[in-house]
């Protein structure tokens, strides 16, 4: 075994700290290390075609790199001694720069430090073993979670590079939030114009296909193979016989509160969500239909003239496989009622910002009127108001809902052209408009519709002689304000959908104390997560606007076909490997790995003479994060590349 | 008590509801019980059950794959076997636990074998705070309702000996366990009568790596005891074997009561309470705390 040392200068970065020469040499005093050097970037071509010289010319079987940590360079060097014809894993970094430069001063205690680390990198390489990849095949699907203009995109860039991709959608349509929108900020098109062709693009598109009114039931398996239990909820509607043509939702006797306009108006028991739903077919909604509450009724299945009716369907469990999953469950509004200062949710003209997008619809509930929901009177006096659950860690949340400072300018605007009479007022703390053409666009608000915008908060709201009395303070001026407010506009946050945690337990990926489901790296892998093979996009991860949705949508795709468009799935051959001989099958690893990678397996045991259970690693699903070896109490469980007997050794040299 | 167990014993033997019966005879020595294994109704008969019917029995499961055993067991011994059916060490259908109401047992090294007619009995020390009489689960209650009043000293603080070592010092600690660790001479019979450690091969004895040293020396010594004490973190229920069966009279139970507390404290987790009950340290859970984290 030769052993090659090299040590970086990284500039100064090492050097000025660490004495690298003196370093280089001590290496030399190792067993089995027959040649060191220093370079100023071992990184750098020059630095890369030293340590390929040295391989060469001193016949170097193992390398060890005295630099950086390894999450940056150790790629770089494996494949610096792949194309010297060394395996790629007899390669150990020692990290002398975060460990040990950047966080020490004093120059002899600090080089040291380094000597020691290097000692230990040395050490735990004479034990490395030469790995090689190993690969699995991929399910040349993606599934795409949640049918709101994030899963729509995701679907259709898939689509263009001709793989099949799957949306599921829990409601009856696809379209999610943005369908419920007027107008979009800051160049005002229409929601609907902009979004519908997109959901009859993927409603024609042969390798998209839809499952409406259906939920994840169970995820099992990993990246390349992941086996997924769909619930398609009975719609009581036959959809190969339902041609949409809308005679049962015309004679259905049965009335209830609209989901989707938010209580604002009514709908029947059997209905589509919207006209422009996709796919346009009705679903009965079980708790609400006369018929199947007490075979009463009956009257949608005598009107359909295809025969399309049947009571009698069942929630359908069907099982399929992906390749890729990319999450795109969008977000839901802010409660308001915990606010007793806008009246706990109990009056009817303090709406939100969403009633306000219903209203201003011209499909919409009131036919595009924007008025007072309590009496259908033309609202002129409107207050908005700001940061309602946003920014708020007593009642609300911590964060910045990133959109509200922009969708209430746009609100303020499509007031004051709805109603030419009437005044906005907007209570705002700081106004966030970062976007492209986002704060010109709230300037043209202010300074050509004439939107009063104050820097405070509301302290109290009160209803007086059929008006809204608002109380604030304006902090620029010090004044305090009373409006009498026909209509109050809350501009309530954007947080989780209410079942994201237990999503993100079927899908083993992490989420935030905000129950929005966390990236891999917020700067570097934004739409990744840490279980390969899922990705994010949209609200479900943090607040997003419609354009930032849509490219993590893209970005999302373009990462999920990066998986599926290689032949066979590279894997790391860093992996656990269970000694069956040593193992009792208490399966406390099995509990402590976090993807599902350690399954039982039936062994016959020659001592005992019968058979034994123990654990078993799924090579293609583990990780390599070693949790598993950290629970195994009879040490049956060892981590390739971080073997036992390599941190026993390091230890002992230390 | 002793006549149900015996009938019990017969009856489940005859009747082919079990191929063998684990419990207690009485010693050689006409005083002590010692284990013993019965499959035909003839021997039901040695069955005994009192307050020297001291070891754990969990231990002999192990012995028996495949095998439907009965066990006698009493409250504390029932934790170890929820434990071992926690980590798949038993299967539960192969099982038929009697459960046997428990008069606590005796101090067995505080008892001379030679008096016979000793006037009192010295409990062990577990018993004297022990809070249960009767098993939490159980196919088969062999009840004794009288409570026996000897044990005037339950509701005792458990953690008492514990809170001692506490307010030590850290030196004056580890000075206490070093010279307590000093004595073992590393028989290992702590870890052979100890139900939880079923290890296929103890990491002691293994070499590649070796984790620690084999010899009988004080860093060995340590390094064995914290590691076995360490082992059943989260999994000990306080059997008391290990301290029984020491020769030189390590406070093992001090030991394992401190982690113990611990963990009970820090984690609200005691184990061998139920079955389904996840084991402590192979999960995690937002809420542990982390302040060991600085």
């Amino acid at each position: 075994m030769k052993i090659g040392v090299f040590v970086c200068h990284c500039g100064t970065n090492i050097a000025a700290t660490v004495d690298v020469e003196k370093a280089a040499k001590a290496a030399l005093n190792l067993a089995k290390v027959k040649f060191s050097t220093t370079y100023k970037y071992m990184c750098s071509s020059p630095g890369q075609a030293l340590i390929k010289d040295a391989i060469k010319e001193k016949g170097l079987d193992r390398i060890v790199v005295c630099a950086c940590s390894p999450s940056l360079h150790e790629k770089t060097f494996r494949e610096c001694l792949k194309e010297s014809g060394i395996n790629p894993y007899l390669l150990e970094i020692a990290n002398i720069r975060e460990h040990c430069s950047w966080v020490h001063r004093d120059r002899e205690t600090a080089t040291r430090k380094a000597i020691e680390i290097m000692k230990l990198a040395v050490t735990k390489v004479t034990h490395n073993r030469p790995l090689e990849k190993t690969h699995m095949p991929i399910e040349k699907r993606v599934l795409v979670i949640g049918g709101g203009i994030s899963g729509i995109q995701s679907a259709i860039d898939i689509s263009f590079a001709k793989f099949p991709v799957v949306i599921v959608e829990r409601e009856a349509s696809i379209g999610g939030r943005m369908a419920r929108f007027d107008k979009t900020f800051p160049t005002l098109d229409c929601a609907a114009c902009i979004l519908t062709p997109k959901m009859v693009t993927v409603a024609q598109n042969k390798y998209v296909t839809l499952h409406t009114y259906a939920e994840i039931e169970e995820v099992t398996g990993h990246v390349g193979d992941f086996k997924v239990k769909i619930r398609k909820k009975a719609r009581f509607v036959d959809t190969s016989k339902c041609t949409g043509c809308g005679a049962c939702w015309n004679k259905c006797p049965a009335k209830v509160a609209s989901e989707f306009d938010l209580g604002l108006c009514k709908r029947t028991a059997i209905y589509t969500p919207f006209p422009q739903a996709v796919p346009n077919i009705p679903v009965i909604d079980r708790e609400n239909c006369l018929y199947l509450k007490s075979k009463k009724c009956g009257l949608c299945q005598k009107v359909c003239p295809f025969g399309a009716i049947n009571y009698q369907m069942q929630d359908e469990i069907i099982e399929e496989k992906f390749g890729a999953i990319i999450v795109a469950t969008g977000f839901t509004q802010f409660d308001h009622s915990v606010y007793g200062e806008y009246g706990y949710g109990k009056y009817r003209d303090v709406i939100t910002g969403l009633h306000f997008e219903r209203m201003a619809n011209s499909s919409g509930p009131t036919g595009g009127k924007i008025i007072r929901p309590s009496d259908g009177k033309v609202a002129r006096d409107v207050v908005f108001i700001q940061c309602v659950g946003s920014r708020d860690e007593q009642k609300g949340v911590s964060y910045c809902s990133r959109l509200c400072c922009m969708y209430t300018a746009k609100h303020a605007l499509l007031l004051k052209e709805h109603n030419p009479d009437s005044q906005a007022y907007v209570f705002y703390i700081d106004i966030r408009a970062a976007g492209k053409n986002y704060e010109e666009f709230v300037k043209k608000v202010q300074n050509e519709y004439g939107a009063v915008y104050l820097r405070g908060r509301v302290s109290r709201i009160f209803e007086k002689g059929g008006k809204l009395i608002v109380r604030g303070a304006d902090t620029l001026s010090g004044a305090q304000i009373e409006i009498k407010a026909d209509l109050v506009v809350l501009a309530v946050g954007l947080i989780a959908q209410n079942d994201a945690a237990k999503l993100a337990q079927m899908l083993h990926i992490p989420y935030d104390q905000n129950n929005l489901f966390t990236e891999a790296h917020p700067k570097l892998a934004p739409v990744e997560t840490i279980t390969s093979g899922v990705f994010l996009t949209g609200a479900c991860q943090s607040p997003k606007d419609i354009p930032d949705t849509v490219a993590t949508a893209s970005a999302a795709s373009v990462k999920a076909l990066g998986l599926l468009v290689q032949d066979q799935l590279e894997k790391e051959p860093l992996v656990a490997r269970v000694d069956k001989n040593l193992c009792s099958g208490c399966q406390a690893c099995i509990k402590a790995c976090s993807f599902n990678a350690i399954e039982t397996k039936e062994v016959e045991d020659r001592a005992l003479k019968r058979k034994r259970t123990v654990a078993e690693v799924i090579e293609g699903v583990c990780s390599g994060c070693g949790n598993c070896t950290a629970v195994c109490r009879m040490s049956a469980i060892d981590l390739e590349g971080f073997s036992n007997r390599q941190i026993m050794e390091e230890i002992e040299v230390l | 008590m002793s006549e149900e167990l015996k009938n019990k014993a017969k009856e489940l033997l005859t009747n082919k509801k079990v191929d063998l019966i684990i419990g207690y005879q009485r010693a050689a020595d006409g005083v002590l019980a010692a284990p013993c294994f019965i499959d035909s109704q003839d021997d039901a008969e040695k069955l005994i059950w009192d307050s020297y019917c001291v070891y754990n029995l969990a231990s002999y499961l192990k012995d028996f794959p495949a095998k439907r055993k009965g066990i006698v067991v009493k409250v504390c011994d029932l934790k170890s076997i929820t434990v071992l059916l926690q980590e798949n060490q038993v299967k539960r259908e192969e099982l038929l636990i009697i459960a046997a109401s428990c008069p606590g047992v005796i101090d067995e090294k505080r008892l001379n074998p030679l008096d016979q007619q000793a006037q009192e009995i010295v409990f062990a020390g577990k018993c004297k705070t022990c809070k249960t009489i009767t098993p939490a689960y159980y196919d088969i209650l062999i009840n004794e309702p009288q409570k026996n009043d000897k044990l005037s000293e339950i509701g005792q603080d458990e953690y008492e000996p514990v809170r001692k070592l506490e307010a030590k010092s850290i030196e004056e600690r580890f000075k206490f366990w070093e010279s307590e660790f000093s004595r073992c001479i590393r028989c290992y019979a702590c870890r052979q009568i100890c139900p939880l450690c079923y290890c296929p091969k103890c990491v002691a004895e293994q070499i590649t790596p070796g984790y620690f040293s084999k010899g009988v020396n004080l860093e060995g010594n340590l390094s064995w005891n914290i590691t076995r004490a360490m082992h059943l973190a989260g999994r000990c229920i306080d059997c008391g074997e290990c301290e029984r069966a020491c020769p030189v009279g390590i406070p093992l139970r001090d030991i394992n009561k401190k982690i113990e507390k611990e963990i009970k404290e820090l984690f609200k987790y005691e184990a061998g309470l139920s079955v389904e009950q996840k084991p402590l340290l192979s999960c995690f859970d937002k809420s542990d705390p982390e302040d060991f984290i600085k």
